[in-house]
């Protein structure tokens, strides 16, 4: 069951955003995550249920820091939540193993619906 | 410009500002060519992006226009336009315009862009410039007030 879920994005935007979204739907956001880098660190020491990782990010981009997440614990489960959406950069993510890519922008019912389809 | 260039980023304009806070763009200018000389009138955010060919894409917002976005994508009212979560959506907005129009080009025409982390700021007579970039700017009007979107590529064209 998804309970804990790490947040790994450049933008305090899209923490503020999704983190309501995800409070106000019974999920626990564990930490903040602002690059690829520290969302590496922060999966290692708090195990989330659940990563949502941009791309676009400094220090380190998200599909290089999914790459070790995966590599890390191959059953670790991983949503892209990202503004870019073509079909390149879908393959790439799929062919590191990402669970679900989401095209931004993103609503209440399209991260319900992505959580949903990870339980 | 090769228009094929301008369209994509003009089209996310529109869908993006009216997915992300239900802001409509009622009226858009043709394009006017430039100097890549762009003069802030309010919130602004640049993003540059690179593949098989080079550019950036620049928004910039009348300060009425800015808050009314804000508005709507957090729930609140927030007047400091320099306030960090403030010019945060700002560039999450032109993150998400430019990631939109990338996406359509990249699928049509292979072009392999990816953008680099947005830049914003707040203020309005700033001048941003950009050489050796051809430049074009249009001007969007919704009922809150007035956004240009400026978008140049290397060459013009690929």
């Amino acid at each position: 069951m998804i309970k804990k879920v790490l947040i790994v994005d450049d933008s305090p935007m899209i923490h503020n955003m999704l983190r309501k979204t995800l409070e106000s739907n019974g999920y626990e956001v564990c930490a903040d995550a602002k690059n690829g880098k520290e969302g590496v660190e922060l999966f290692q020491s708090l195990k989330p249920d659940l990563v949502f990782m941009d791309i676009t990010m400094p220090v380190m981009d998200g599909l290089e820091a999914a790459k070790r997440i995966k590599e890390m614990d191959a059953s670790s489960r991983v949503i892209m939540l990202t503004a870019m959406g073509d079909d390149e950069i879908i393959a790439q993510a799929g062919a590191i193993g990402v669970d679900i890519f989401l095209k931004k922008p993103f609503n209440d019912f399209k991260i319900v619906s992505a959580i949903s389809r990870m339980e | 410009m090769d228009s094929r260039l301008i369209a994509p980023y003009i089209n996310s304009t529109i869908n993006m500002l009216k997915d992300m806070t239900g802001i409509e763009i009622t009226s858009t200018s043709e394009p006017q060519n430039d100097s890549g000389e762009f003069v802030s009138q309010g919130v602004s955010s640049a993003i540059a992006f690179s593949g098989k060919i080079k550019g950036k894409f620049l928004i910039d917002l009348s300060p009425q226009l800015a808050k009314a976005v804000i508005c709507q994508m957090t729930g609140e009212t927030m007047e400091d336009l320099k306030d960090r979560l403030f010019l945060s959506g700002i560039s999450e907005l032109n993150n998400t315009i430019a990631g939109d129009a990338n996406t359509f080009l990249n699928n049509t025409y292979a072009l392999s862009l990816r953008l680099a982390p947005p830049i914003v700021f707040s203020g309005s007579g700033i001048t941003v410039s950009s050489s050796n970039i051809e430049t074009v700017t249009v001007l969007c009007n919704t009922e809150y007030g007035e956004m240009k979107v400026n978008i140049g590529f290397q060459g013009g064209a690929f």
